[in-house]
């Protein structure tokens, strides 16, 4: 379509400067006709006076015969353009000069020679300029001809009748060439195949053009068109008469331009032009000009081709790019959306607090951190995925469902590190491994069980150490593979129990190894100065903010290329200072249950608690006893269930320690409430009381013995 | 304590909890609720006006009860439950298994 609206464009240049040229041409050529003809005019004018001049002063010296030399001599000489002059008299006008007497000045190589010139060689009476003087007896213009004396220039004779008296006597003649049409002929315009001719009145070729311009053209084409009145033509504003035309033998086409020489002579003028040869130029510069537009649009076209697809990739990437920022976005949320909640802490536990902070590098990073308490519990941890970027993190969100899952029905750290192992290994393709530490703080006791999977060993804060001191130290930890190396790992637990007052301080080692510009890292040493510093001030969350600052002002400003994370936990010193405590000793037996019954409406009058909630202690209580007499028991063993229930304004709290065999009830699975009567299992229920009726219980093996703890938060606290 | 009360009416049998059933007495309460193990093909109306008490032990004896109840497509209602006990039925699901009015 552009191309074909260029190459409009190129035709209608084409035709507008071809208009242009063509007027151009016309004007030339009418100007170069004008000219011409003037001079020619200007020349035979000149003659025809400079004769009338010297007639007077021949006819005034005539009876002188010898004076006639000297006034051809200065006719000649007065006429720039005169090669010859002389005095044809009639047959015996001077007896004493015989029959003939012709005086003639003949100019040739700029001198002037003067002879007498008729003879019996030489007789003019015979020539056809006397005879049609004789005849006419006026001036009279001979047609031009080539003169060989005077090379082969066009020469032209102007003849004049003179008289004596009335009597004709004589023919006075001019010879004058004709150079100056001659040397601008076949010149005057830059057409090489142009040329010009000069017709005589009767349409005879007198001036021929070239040799070459016959044997290209066909010469008598034009001189019969020059007089064939019935072809078209017309008249331009300075009676230049033009002729378009097309050339018989070359079948091109041509235009003739001519014009009369004014005066007594009708001579025509003609010039002709080829319009291949005037629109040649023209021509060629249009087809080039195409060419070059045509292929210039070709390369823009490429070019326009190229931007538009560069430019349609370029959008795709964009496009892609804002895709992924935005996929990014929502994974990052996500990210931060798995990193433990307010509700994952009860609100209302007073034996620790904990902090968390994941800082990562990119959009998603690797570092994850989780902790939740459950059954009086604090489960608790943190890892690294190897590698960064989307693929770590989807494997950091697999870690921490994993944990997640595993954590809801294991009290064992080993146990629930090789359920994550065990399935992060599975289908680990691109071998990506986690350092991981999973770490169960029992509340009621301190008792911290944890196992190590390759991580940085996490930092005691407080408590107290070998010498009765506040210390900063390690946490002893076992080398396990990380996560993800090799199935069924049979991973190492320990533990310790910690005081209360100590905090433990867990990162991932985007902060020893986070790096300032001076590609120094900052170090586990540096870890420990802060510790150091901040032992007395042992929040969890300020502990986290001055780590960050610090380890901001050390990295100042530059990048980090791992993500950085801390967990904070403090176990709290509190305050237990009870009101009432009250202690019941069972036997291993169903029917002691009405002396539980007794006990607990007896505690819950004196704590001061309302019908209701003494009625959920004592459901509680009875179902917790009921299984211990049933199941960590055998029916012929003797044994004791010890009860011991205390109550502050808070909260009540009821232990129960029996020496039977290993039972944790907070292991056993819910009963599936959804199931038709005859698919439910009929046990079980009474657990599901307990967790239901109690806020909290928890259970630990301590000693040999079984020692489960259910608390109850008193929301409307007695007078 | 526990006091229990079996009669057999023309549409249904009619069974009195008084007292508090707890694991205590669950064994005695199971003796005399035997014979509603095996259906006679009435429904089962269990009055719980003055049942202050009641546990796990003692929903493992009703539903002994529905079950078989439901094998001859019998209803077991549970009438006039106060709120203590009914916190009980819905904690442990069994809530939905019977008629309560």
């Amino acid at each position: 379509m552009a191309a074909l609206l260029i190459e409009l464009i190129s035709l209608g240049q084409y035709l507008y400067i071809r208009q242009d040229i063509s007027k151009d041409l016309e004007r030339d050529a009418e100007r170069y006709l004008t000219l011409k003809t003037l001079i020619t005019r200007d020349v035979l004018n000149t003659s025809e006076k400079t004769l009338q001049t010297h007639m007077l002063e021949i006819q005034h010296n005539l009876h002188e015969p010898d004076s006639m030399f000297e006034s051809v001599r200065k006719i000649v000489h007065m006429h720039p353009n005169a090669i010859g002059s002389g005095i044809a008299f009639v047959p015996y006008y001077y007896p004493q000069k015989g029959r003939l007497f012709e005086p003639y000045a003949r100019r040739q190589d700029g001198k002037i020679t003067v002879r007498q010139v008729a003879g019996e060689n030489h007789d003019y009476t015979k020539s056809d300029f006397y005879i049609t003087m004789l005849e006419k007896k006026t001036t009279l213009w001979t047609n031009p001809y080539t003169d060989q004396i005077a090379g082969d220039t066009l020469v032209t004779t102007l003849s004049e009748p003179f008289f004596d008296g009335k009597e004709f006597i004589g023919v006075l003649c001019l010879d004058i060439t004709l150079e100056l049409l001659d040397d601008t002929l076949n010149t005057r315009l830059n057409y090489p195949s142009s040329y010009c001719m000069l017709l005589t009145e009767d349409g005879k070729l007198i001036s021929q053009p070239s040799q070459e311009a016959y044997r290209k053209h066909d010469i008598p084409q034009i001189i019969n068109l020059v007089n064939d009145k019935t072809v078209e033509r017309r008249k331009s504003n300075t009676e230049c008469e033009i002729i378009s035309f097309r050339d018989n033998q070359t079948h091109k086409k041509g235009t003739i331009f001519y014009k009369e020489v004014e005066g007594k002579t009708k001579w025509k003028l003609v010039l002709v032009c080829y319009n291949e040869e005037v629109y040649h130029n023209l021509y060629v510069v249009t087809v080039i000009v195409s060419c070059l537009m045509l292929i210039a649009l070709i390369i823009l076209s490429f070019i326009i081709h190229r931007f538009i697809r560069n430019e349609r990739r370029l959008n795709e990437v964009r496009y892609e790019q804002e895709r992924i920022a935005s996929e990014l976005r929502i994974a990052t949320s996500i990210q931060m959306s798995m990193l433990p909640q307010k509700n994952d802490i009860p609100e209302d536990c007073q034996d620790m607090m904990v902090a968390g902070k994941l800082l990562p590098a990119k959009a998603v990073g690797g570092d994850l951190y989780d902790y939740f308490v459950r059954d009086g519990k604090l489960f608790f941890c943190i890892g690294d995925v190897s590698g960064k970027g989307v693929p770590a993190a989807m494997v950091m969100a697999v870690t921490r469902t994993l944990f997640r899952a595993s954590a809801a029905r294991e009290n064992q750290p080993a146990r629930i590190m090789q359920a994550i192992n065990d399935m992060v290994v599975v289908n680990n393709e691109r071998g990506f491994f986690v350092t991981l530490f999973v770490g169960i703080l029992d509340l009621p006791t301190g008792r911290l069980r944890y196992c190590n999977a390759g991580h940085d060993a996490p930092i005691l804060i407080g408590g107290q150490g070998g010498q009765g001191v506040q210390v900063v130290q390690d946490l002893t930890v076992k080398a396990n593979l990380p996560v993800g190396i090799i199935e069924h790992y049979d991973y190492e637990w320990q533990e310790c129990t910690i005081s209360r007052g100590t905090s433990l301080f867990l990162f991932t080692d985007g902060l020893t190894e986070a790096m300032n510009n001076q590609h120094q890292m900052f170090g586990r040493e540096r870890v420990m100065e802060n510790l150091t510093s901040i032992i007395h001030h042992p929040s969890p969350i300020t502990l986290l903010q001055t780590m960050t600052e610090k380890v901001q002002q050390f990295v100042d400003g530059a990048e980090q290329s791992d993500d950085l994370t801390m967990l904070a936990i403090r176990y709290m010193p509190v305050d237990e200072k009870y009101k009432v405590y009250e202690q019941l000793t069972l036997k291993n037996e169903v029917k002691e249950v009405s002396r539980l019954n007794q006990f607990v409406k007896d505690t819950t009058a004196r704590i001061g608690l309302d019908t209701a909630t003494s009625y959920k202690i004592r459901l509680a209580l009875e179902e917790a006893v009921v299984n211990v007499i049933n199941y960590a028991y055998s029916k012929t063993k003797q044994g004791e269930v010890i009860i011991e229930m205390m109550a502050n304004d808070k909260h009540l709290r009821i232990i129960i320690t029996d020496s039977g065999m290993h039972f944790d009830p907070t292991m056993a699975e819910k009963p599936d409430t959804t199931l038709a009567v005859e698919e439910r299992p009929i046990g079980k229920m009474g657990i599901l009381l307990m967790r239901e009726l109690m806020d909290t219980i928890n259970y630990e093996r301590i000693n040999g013995k079984n020692v489960l703890r259910m608390e109850l938060f008193i929301k409307q606290p007695s007078i | 304590m526990i006091n229990i009360t079996i009669q057999e009416l023309e549409k249904e049998n009619e069974v009195v909890l008084k007292g508090e059933l707890d694991t205590a007495a669950a064994e005695e309460v199971e003796q005399k609720l035997r014979p509603l193990y095996e259906s006679n093909g009435k429904d089962v109306v269990i009055d719980c006006t003055e049942l202050e008490y009641i546990a796990s032990s003692g929903l493992r004896i009703l539903i002994n009860i529905l079950k078989a109840a439901n094998s001859n497509n019998c209803k077991v209602i549970l009438r006039h439950v106060n709120d203590g006990i009914r916190t009980v039925l819905h904690i442990t699901g069994v809530d939905g298994l019977f008629e309560i009015i």
